[in-house]
């Protein structure tokens, strides 16, 4: 049994590094072509622009990620120290946020992979291929060390977590499949070319770049003060790459160990994670009657195509509303809705669309396999979903025995906030000799 | 974490500045987020980048190009516009510092309070914890309602709500309105006013938008010349040029064709000819040598050329020469053979097409080249070309022949006005200056005309063109005539300002450039002189071969067609 689970668990890992080689084929596409240049009276003030930072910078960005990293392992499986990760919580902030502005991360290059698959014209920058695969490579191997610090988008809300509460294991496991669909979301959204809208409604990109408009600085403000009390809430309900990284965690070969030697089962680390990732041990528990848990994981199993149908068919009565959002088809919309005999634009992209010289019979081709797209993502989108609450459901139903208190391999933040309440950790015992 | 013995060391110097840090950086954080959302709503609500007083100046202005006071309040009103929104812009961008800063003081500030407190952990009471069959189950509950919201959600937002999108009709099943909806390319006028688009520039008056052009070259040594390159078919009608390209139409008795040319060095980009359209007549028509059978100038709107031949052949091509529609209005019967230019206006090609068995204005859809009106006229055969006159919101398309000058609506091609003024073979097209129309027919006539009351102003009957067409500037409204010599006039009083002779006859038109006006005799020489009550000559440059056309002034260049090739002039060669 044990030998069939690693076998499952290395031929995983195997196909995770096959795709995500394979991903690198798409960063050696052309480029785009050069924008058009339109001839006027006018005379266009010199454009000034910061010294391109090259190939050379992007990598510098991928290398002190690659080092952040391991230094995250290094604190997190040698020292065990919350107070390392701390400062590399802090460093990254600064590095990751406000120096390099929040771009590229991770959590946004899940758009230009998407877009690279579906857009043959897209070109793909190795950086951000990097930066979409080490994050998982390392999750792969070592558990969300990429988010006990080093996420800027994590760091800023964890560095202001002042009294968290608990919200009920329920509620948490409710909220969480919210980060789902925001997933399927981006994918669809990326794939069909409408746009990239984690990048759109990241919270905290305001802040990093000292610039955004009052919506998304309000909204990012919120998000702190609500993560004062529910720490870190936009990685734990919101974050769409969080999704990939659990999947990888799942599997990781390491993983963050909340007492360096063996529980003394002293249930001081019960309540330590401010985010309720740490599972109890429950072999004392009542366990439920086996043929009512077997009656309902039955239905459950034969309930989840039928989930996966309902989500599909409402992913494709959603796929038209979804369209609208493309711009293509929002012009498309705007043209038909002007009314007949009409001489001036309605909008601005009217006019613009007017004054290019593309035809009616091309724009419409146009929108209308867009709108195909999204009738067919909205269908994939629902599956998705569906499979993923029902595979949800099936989870909660099956009955998992622990001994231990041990974090949640898939969600645990590698945080290290667990090991201050360990007595069995290193630090926490010479404090007890009073060294 | 559980703890206990919670005793704060609220007597430290320490706990109270973070106490206090706390709570004035907590206020202030509130006060800026007021600030900002207040900043916020104010500008949603002004908008000044849209204000509506602004857009009704620029369409007034649009109606009115020359109103020079009405540019310069227009100017005024959107840098204040733009200062208000950049403020507003500024306000948020110091406001998101401030926000920045005080959330920062404030969480580090709540940090050292809780750490000067002094925590001992402690397990959770026995007993706290939930089975985790509970735990399960509760769990379940909530990822099913979670789910059940989602799809309630989804539907009620789609199904209840205007986010349906228009139903567009697929490529499989496009509807009859799909096509109808195709739009023109309609291009702003300031696009038409940085090119030449028209016989005599945007509305054929003569007014060219640079204000300098070359005075001195010489085709024979090849001094200025820039490039020189040869037409295949002859023709009297001028290029145009939009953008990157220039095109002119030539014909005979056999082919009508119409060119493209690179502007930057000449090259031939491609010829069409336009032949085989339905309706065209198996015989040409007669024209005469002076004529010819491509005199009218074409026409652009930027994505399409349109050019008329004497066979009655209307035709559209893209700028690849593809032919995108064409058409025949009929064969013209006309002694001399067609020669009214095309215009345009908006998404409607207009085109005076005066012969004998039948007269008619049009406004023919760009898209198409179907017809949208068609004004009949009982004026019998003119040459003149329509020009637009730009006074109100709508502007008139001004149309000559004998005995009438029509304005027409041309939206609409209802007639606004006329005046009995004309005689004889009218072939010179209207002039335009400080509310005057001006209007001439060789051996009749030369006649002003007030726009605003329709009444003749005054008038002239000695030293009148036939083929050249007058232009007026602010102090002289010059004639080139047939026999060689200019003539000046009083555009306020007909007057004769001043009267030069020279060897040649004039053909082409004169074009105001600035203050000089540009009037090239039939031998290639170019009198230079300015517009002013004296004839004061600036130079005579010669081409060096014979010119009938209308040169077209682009940015600090001169396009002039020759009877045998096509230069540019201005700059190095």
């Amino acid at each position: 049994m044990i030998r069939l689970h690693s076998m499952t668990t290395f031929l995983f890992r195997v196909a995770v590094l096959l795709v995500m080689v394979m991903g690198f084929q798409a960063f050696s596409q052309e480029n785009r072509f050069p924008a058009p240049e339109f001839e006027s009276e006018y005379t266009f003030p010199e454009t000034t622009q910061p010294p391109q930072e090259g190939l050379f910078s992007d990598l510098t960005d991928v290398v002190i990620l690659t080092g952040f990293l391991l230094l995250a392992c290094y604190f997190v499986f040698k020292t065990r120290s919350r107070k390392g990760l701390f400062g590399l919580t802090v460093a990254s902030l600064i590095y990751f946020g406000f120096i390099r502005q929040g771009c590229v991360c991770p959590i946004g290059s899940i758009q230009n992979v998407t877009l690279s698959f579906f857009d043959p014209g897209y070109a793909l920058a190795l950086s951000t291929l990097l930066f979409f695969v080490i994050p998982l490579g390392f999750a792969l191997f070592a558990g969300r060390v990429f988010c006990s610090g080093i996420c800027p988008l994590g760091a800023i809300q964890d560095l202001v977590v002042l009294h968290p509460i608990r919200l009920p294991r329920a509620v948490n496991e409710g909220l969480s499949m919210f980060k789902y669909v925001y997933f399927g979301l981006a994918v669809l959204f990326a794939a069909t070319g409408t746009g990239f809208i984690i990048c759109r409604f990241d919270p905290f990109i305001g802040f990093f770049r000292l610039n955004a408009n009052p919506g998304m600085i309000f909204f990012g403000a919120g998000m702190l003060m609500i993560g004062a009390f529910i720490a870190r809430p936009y990685c734990r309900f919101l974050c769409p790459y969080s999704v990939l990284l659990n999947w990888m965690s799942r599997f990781s070969k390491w993983h963050l160990s909340i007492t360096p030697d063996h529980c003394i089962q002293c249930r001081l680390c019960e309540d330590s994670c401010p985010f309720d990732y740490i599972h109890q041990p429950n072999l004392d528990h009542k366990p439920e009657s086996r043929r009512i848990g077997l009656r309902r994981l039955n239905v459950l199993v034969l309930a989840v195509p039928l989930l996966m149908l309902l989500f599909g068919w409402v992913g494709s009565v959603l796929a038209e509303p979804m369209a609208q959002l493309n711009h293509t088809v929002a012009l498309v919309e705007q043209i038909l809705d002007e009314p007949e005999g009409a001489t001036e634009p309605s909008t601005d992209s009217v006019d613009a669309f007017r004054q290019s010289g593309q035809s009616w019979d091309a724009l419409l081709a146009t929108a209308n396999s867009i709108r195909k797209k999204f009738y067919v993502g909205g269908w994939l989108l629902g599956l998705f979903i569906g499979l993923v609450f029902g595979l949800k459901w099936i989870r909660l139903s099956l009955s998992w025995s622990r001994k231990d208190y041990e974090p949640d391999r898939g969600n645990c933040l590698s945080c290290g906030r667990c090991f201050q309440a360990c007595p069995n950790d290193k630090e926490n015992l010479l404090i007890s000799q009073g060294v | 974490m559980k703890t206990i013995d919670r005793t704060p060391s609220t007597d430290s110097y320490l706990f109270l500045l973070a106490k206090s840090a706390a709570l004035i950086s907590g206020v202030f954080v509130f006060l800026v987020c007021c600030l900002m959302v207040s900043n916020h709503f104010r500008m949603k609500r002004v908008d000044p980048i849209h204000s509506p007083s602004l857009e009704r100046m620029i369409r007034e202005s649009e109606a009115n190009p020359h109103d020079e006071a009405l540019k310069e309040e227009i100017r005024e009103l959107d840098l204040l516009a733009r200062r208000a929104f950049f403020q507003s812009r500024h306000f948020n961008q110091t406001g998101i510092y401030l926000l920045l800063g005080g959330l920062t003081v404030f969480f580090i500030a709540l940090k050292s309070l809780k750490s000067a407190t002094h925590q001992t952990i402690l397990p959770p009471p026995a007993g706290e914890t939930k089975n985790w069959v509970h735990v399960a189950q509760a769990s379940r509950r909530y990822v099913g309602v979670g789910a059940f919201v989602l799809v309630g959600a989804t539907l009620w937002l789609t199904l209840s709500s205007d986010l349906q999108v228009a139903d567009i009709p697929l490529e499989e099943e496009k509807a009859p309105e799909a096509e109808a909806a195709a739009v023109a390319v309609v291009p702003s006028l300031d696009e038409m006013k940085a090119n030449w688009v028209a016989l005599r520039g945007m509305d054929s008056l003569g007014f060219a938008e640079v204000k300098k052009a070359p005075t001195s070259w010489n085709g024979e040594t090849g001094e200025g010349i820039v490039w020189k390159v040869p037409v295949e078919l002859p023709g009297f009608n001028s290029p145009i040029v939009w953008g990157e390209k220039l095109f002119l139409s030539g014909g005979d008795k056999t082919r009508q064709s119409v060119y493209c040319y690179a502007l930057d060095d000449g090259r031939l980009l491609w010829s069409t000819d336009v032949q085989g359209v339905e309706g065209e007549p198996a015989e040409p028509p007669r024209v005469t040598n002076d004529t010819g059978f491509a005199a009218a100038t074409m026409t652009t709107n930027g994505h399409l050329v349109f050019a008329i031949f004497a066979n009655g052949n209307l035709a559209a091509l893209d700028y690849e020469g593809k032919v995108v529609w064409a058409r025949n209005l009929g064969k013209p019967k006309n002694p001399y053979g067609h020669s009214s230019s095309l215009l345009l206006h908006k998404d409607l090609l207009l085109v005076q097409f005066d012969h004998n068995d039948a007269a008619s204005v049009f406004g023919i859809e760009i898209l198409d080249g179907k017809t949208r009106w068609e004004t009949k006229r009982e004026y019998g055969v003119s040459w003149a070309s329509p020009v637009l006159i730009r006074t109100s919101e709508v502007p008139e398309l001004i149309t000559m022949a004998n005995p009438m000058v029509v304005s027409y609506n041309p939206e609409t091609g209802a007639e606004n006005w006329k005046v009995e003024c004309l005689g004889g073979e009218v072939a010179v097209s209207g002039a335009f200056q400080s509310g005057k129309l001006f209007a001439m027919a060789e051996y009749y006539r030369l006649c002003a005309i007030d726009m605003t009351t329709h009444e003749i102003v005054w008038e002239v009957e000695d030293e009148l063109s036939g083929v050249s067409s007058p232009v007026a500037g602010k102090n002289s409204l010059v004639i080139g005539l047939g026999d060689g010599s200019m003539i000046a006039r009083d555009p306020a009083t007909g007057e004769e300002l001043w009267y030069e002779e020279t060897d040649f006859g004039f053909y082409a038109s004169p074009v105001l450039v600035g203050d000089l006006i540009y009037l090239m005799d039939r031998s290639g020489v170019m009198h230079i002189f300015k517009d002013a009550p004296q004839f004061e000559r600036v130079g005579s440059p010669s081409l060096g071969e014979d010119a009938v056309a209308t040169p077209a002034f682009i940015g600090e260049h001169i396009y002039i067609r020759g009877v045998k090739n096509l230069f540019k002039i201005g700059g190095t060669s």
